[in-house]
This record gives C-alpha cells, sequence and structure tokens, in this order.
C-alpha cells in the first residue's frame, strides 16, 4: 500500500466516526458552572483583600529595610554561596555543560581560518555531526564524565576556578579552564536558581561565559553561554522535565541559529550510547552512536537518518568513523565510512582536537564580562510547509 | 479560525447557532487529537461532549484575537489525558478484554483494528501529527504551533510517521 493509500484510508475511517452533529449540551448545568467558577474566582479576589493591607505593609517595611541596607551599608555581603560551593551543589549538571560549551569553541586555528567552527553546506550525513567530534570524542573516551577540580581562582577577576581534565579517543588528554563569580543567588524552599559569569579557557584563547540557572514550572533550566565573538554564541541548555534530562545546544552566528542539537547520553552496563538530534535550517538529523572494536580497530559507530527539509527526502544508513594516524607526520585524521540504501564511500576529515600540551596560562586575563543581552534566538524555520 | 467578541458573546448567551458553527469548523481536528490520545473512537466519541461543554464553560478565558482552534485543541488534549490518567487508575484488564470490548462497541470492527493496529504502530506525538495532517488537513507549521514543537521536528516526525505506516501496511496487509 502506498502512502497516498494510507492517508485515505486513515482520513475515510476517522471521518465515518467523527459524529456530524453536535452535542447535546445542557445549557444549564454549563450557566451553573460559569456562575460558580465566577463566585469562586471572586472569593479568592476578596479573600487575597483581606492580606492586602497586611502585605503592603510588610511590603513598605521590606522596602524600608533594602533602603536602609542600601544607603547605610551593612557592608555585609548577601547571603550567597561561594563559586565552589555553587559548582559542587550542581556537579551532576555543571560538568557535561561546561564540557559541551567548551568542546564546541573554535580553536585558534579555526578562529584563524574562517571565525567559526566548521559547519555543514552540503547534504553528507558527515556534515552535521563534524562541529561535535571533539564532544563525541571526549563523551565516549570518558564514561564517568570529566574530572574535575573546583579551586580558588589565581586571576584577581574571578573568585572560582574549575579545571576539566578530559582524554580524546587516543587517549590524549585534553583540558578546559573557567573562571568565574556568582552574580547572583535566591534559594526558596527547594528551588536555588543562580547566574554566574566569567570566562572559559581552552589552549590559548579564553571567552566571555555567562551561566543561568532558572527554574520554570517545577522545570529547571541551566543555560551556558560562551561568546565567540560579539554576534556568535555557543550555548548549552540542560533541562530537566518529566523525569528526563537533556542538553540542547545552540550555535549562533552573527544572530542567527545555526543549529540547534539534543543531545542525550545513555550508560548502560557500561557502555555509552549517545542520541543527537540536529536540526538546522535545510535538515534534521538524528544520530545513534556508540563507541565499538571492530576488526581490533575502536570506532564510533553511527545510525542516522536524516530529513531534509528543502526536497523532502530521507536519508538513512550507518556511519564508522575511526581515527587515523599518519605514522611519519603523526597527525591524525578522521576517516568515515558511509553506507546509505544507494551508495558506500570514505570521507576523510582534518582532527583539530585542542590538546593541553603548552597550555599555561601565564596571560593576564581582563575582567571584561560582556555583558551579552540575555536574548532569546528563537530559530524561526521559515521554510515553505509540505503541504502533500 | 480567530473568534471576536461578538461570538463569544453569543456563545455566553447560549446561542445555539453559533456553537453550531463554531462544533462543525473544529470537530474534524478536536476528534483527531483526542483519537490520537485514547486511539479508540467509543471513548473519542465521549469525549467530544466533555470538551465542548469545558470550551463552553471557559469561554470567559479566550483570549480574542488568538486561535481558537488551538485552544480548543488544548482544552481537547488535556481532557484526553485526564481521561486517560483516571482510566488508568481504575482499569485493569488485560488486552484480549480490551480488544473484545472494542470490538463490542465499534460499528465496523474489521477497519477499526486496521485504524487501531496502524495507531499502535506510532507514538502519541506522531499520531498527533499525522491525523491532524491527514484528517483535517492543517499545515505542517499550524500542526507544529498546536503542538509547541518545531516545524523541523514537526515535518521529519510526519515522514517517519508515513514510513512507519507504509512499511507496516506493507509487510501486514
Amino acid at each position: 500500500m502506498n502512502k497516498k493509500d494510507i492517508k485515505k484510508q486513515i482520513k475515510h475511517q476517522i471521518e465515518s466516526h467523527i459524529p456530524q452533529q453536535p452535542p447535546k449540551i445542557d445549557w444549564s448545568f454549563i450557566a451553573s458552572e460559569r456562575e460558580r467558577i465566577q463566585k469562586e474566582h471572586i472569593s479568592s479576589k476578596h479573600s487575597f483583600g483581606f492580606f492586602k493591607l497586611a502585605l503592603s505593609t510588610v511590603f513598605t517595611l521590606m522596602i524600608a529595610v533594602s533602603l536602609y541596607m542600601l544607603f547605610d551599608g551593612f557592608n555585609q555581603p548577601q547571603p550567597q554561596p561561594s563559586g565552589i560551593e555553587l559548582f559542587e551543589s550542581e556537579q551532576e549538571v555543571l560538568p557535561l555543560s561546561f564540557l559541551s560549551t567548551a568542546a564546541l569553541l573554535p580553536t585558534q586555528t579555526q578562529l584563524s581560518v574562517s571565525n567559526t567552527i566548521p559547519l555543514s553546506t552540503t547534504t553528507s550525513p558527515v556534515n552535521p555531526i563534524k562541529p561535535f567530534l571533539g564532544l563525541i570524542e571526549m563523551i565516549f573516551s570518558n564514561s564517568e564524565g570529566p574530572q574535575v577540580e573546583v579551586l580558588v581562582s589565581d586571576l584577581d577577576a574571578y573568585e572560582t576556578r574549575v579545571i576539566l581534565h578530559t582524554f580524546d579517543l587516543l587517549g590524549l588528554p585534553i583540558t578546559y579552564q573557567m573562571y568565574y563569580n556568582v552574580v547572583s543567588f535566591s534559594e526558596t524552599d527547594d528551588e536555588q536558581t543562580f547566574t554566574i559569569e566569567g570566562i572559559m579557557k581552552s589552549q590559548f584563547m579564553s571567552y566571555p561565559m555567562k551561566g543561568i540557572k532558572e527554574v520554570e514550572d517545577g522545570e529547571e533550566k541551566i543555560t551556558i553561554r560562551s561568546q565567540i565573538n560579539e554576534t556568535s554564541s555557543i550555548e548549552t541548555v540542560y533541562q530537566n522535565e518529566d523525569d528526563e534530562s537533556k542538553y540542547h545546544i545552540k550555535h549562533v552566528e552573527n544572530n542567527v541559529t545555526i543549529y540547534e542539537s539534543e543531545l542525550k547520553v545513555e550508560v548502560e552496563e557500561d557502555k555509552i550510547k549517545i542520541e543527537m538530534e540536529i536540526e538546522s535550517a535545510s535538515e534534521v538529523s538524528t544520530y545513534e552512536m556508540s563507541y565499538e572494536i571492530e576488526d581490533n580497530k575502536n570506532l564510533v559507530k553511527i545510525n542516522f537518518e536524516i530529513y531534509s527539509l528543502v526536497d523532502q527526502i530521507e536519508t538513512s544508513g550507518e556511519i564508522k568513523i575511526y581515527v587515523m594516524i599518519d605514522e611519519l607526520s603523526q597527525l591524525s585524521s578522521y576517516q568515515f565510512n558511509v553506507k546509505t540504501d544507494d551508495e558506500e564511500y570514505t570521507e576523510d576529515y582534518e582532527r583539530d582536537v585542542k590538546h593541553d600540551e603548552d597550555d599555561e596560562d601565564d596571560e593576564d586575563e581582563d575582567d571584561e564580562d560582556e555583558e551579552k543581552d540575555n536574548e532569546e534566538d528563537e530559530d524561526e524555520t521559515d521554510d515553505e510547509d509540505d503541504e502533500s | 479560525m480567530i473568534l471576536d467578541q461578538r461570538h463569544i458573546d453569543l456563545l455566553k448567551q447560549n446561542h445555539e447557532e453559533t456553537f453550531e458553527k463554531v462544533y462543525h469548523e473544529t470537530k474534524t481536528s478536536v476528534y483527531a487529537m483526542i483519537f490520537s490520545i485514547t486511539k479508540s473512537h467509543p471513548q473519542t466519541e465521549d469525549l467530544m461532549q466533555d470538551v465542548y461543554m469545558k470550551m463552553l464553560i471557559k469561554i470567559d478565558q479566550y483570549r480574542v484575537g488568538t486561535n481558537f482552534k488551538n485552544w480548543i485543541l488544548q482544552i481537547a488534549k488535556h481532557q484526553a489525558i485526564d481521561n486517560y490518567r483516571k482510566k488508568q487508575k481504575v482499569q485493569y484488564v488485560d488486552e484480549q478484554t480490551v480488544d473484545l470490548l472494542s470490538k463490542g462497541n465499534d460499528q465496523n470492527p474489521d477497519q477499526d483494528d486496521v485504524m487501531s493496529h496502524m495507531m499502535d504502530q506510532l507514538n502519541e506525538t506522531e499520531r498527533q501529527i499525522v491525523l491532524l495532517k491527514i484528517v483535517d488537513g492543517l499545515s505542517h507549521q499550524e500542526i507544529a504551533k498546536i503542538l509547541k514543537k518545531p516545524l523541523g521536528t514537526v515535518l521529519w516526525l510526519y515522514q517517519r510517521a508515513l514510513g512507519k505506516l507504509k512499511h507496516y501496511m506493507g509487510d501486514g496487509s
């Protein structure tokens, strides 16, 4: 049966059941329900009114106390945790948030070439994941997440220093560093929100970084945004909703969202599985990745499905990624073996990993907290609708 | 579909004709949305009444100038989910009993069976997208707004769902 017939069958089947006549409405019941709701609304308004006076007194007192504290100066800092305490209270989330953001920041080489991280321009199934290869390597190499050191900062401008130690698939060490201050903090019952501001260091580069934890309707969200320049940024949002935790990663370039991706990492019986959905203006791609050993070679095995929003074609297949080392130059590269229903081919790609050789922080960092507007860059995919 | 203040006032005054007009313009989407959650025609038919009752009771909460269909579909979705939860709490029956019950209630058991199995191939979101698209002819953009999902995801899920159905029907019939 073809898709057209399936659609016809579904339409016919459903339509045959839709009641053609509107339901009989008990209007008196509707009226009494409306009345009841209205009464409840009014009584809640009234009961609120009783508290209004008391509340306004409390508010007046609070304002008076705040003004007193502001002008008289208690000279006491707001009771907020140190950066170290704050990191420790969020150690389930912050390391991977920091790592995801840091791993996607451009290296010095990439910056000097194109001022951006590599992005897809063609329809190769490998292209959407290219920016994530470093991160994928690190997740597969460290099943328990990166090793974290939380220290008192050695830079005057910042209070806290976090060092993340991780490895690539060749076992070579990679280090990222973050320096930050806790800018705001509040805690009510079991809800905690905060803002941190600082810098993220990768190799010789450092980028302004801002972290926000918000709680909306009981769902917590931690956003780490790092600015590549005034108009480009990498943002990682950790969201915990309906008992499921996900990382959303967004890359904005020239104030336009280049791609948005969703990252899920599962560890089952010591085996790591990564699921990724990447959305760009032209396609939606999903990847399921695992780290395997085949014929004594380590490889990342990926099953993918890509839906092109331009020509509405779906492609699926398998990619095997090998890390290759040139024996003479000792330079490494990726080799992709791509297999789809129609073709099979091999593709090479330069591997630009941020190893921490000579990555000593001897330069002074400016306390330049570039306060970027926290505007939301909603990805408006204005693609034309597919009307079949 | 956008209702103006005049329509709202008429609905508040129990104006049957206006209600009928609203029903005919929304019934297909509302049915599709409820069915995508219940997967049962008898339950969907029962819930249709509840949804329209709720809409009339809460008509004051509709913001004039916004999309009425989106609003009533949210009511339909919540009503169906509530009903599903309640049913889960009180009913403990095996699959065979469910099959027998649904066969007994449905007017057209064979076709309904096929439909039910087709719907079983899809998850809830895929069912919502497929039914709103195919049965009511909503655009992907409209569905994306109703389900609060990115357009790309809706397009992707729609194609995937059709692929699943094609695969199932190819193999199964």
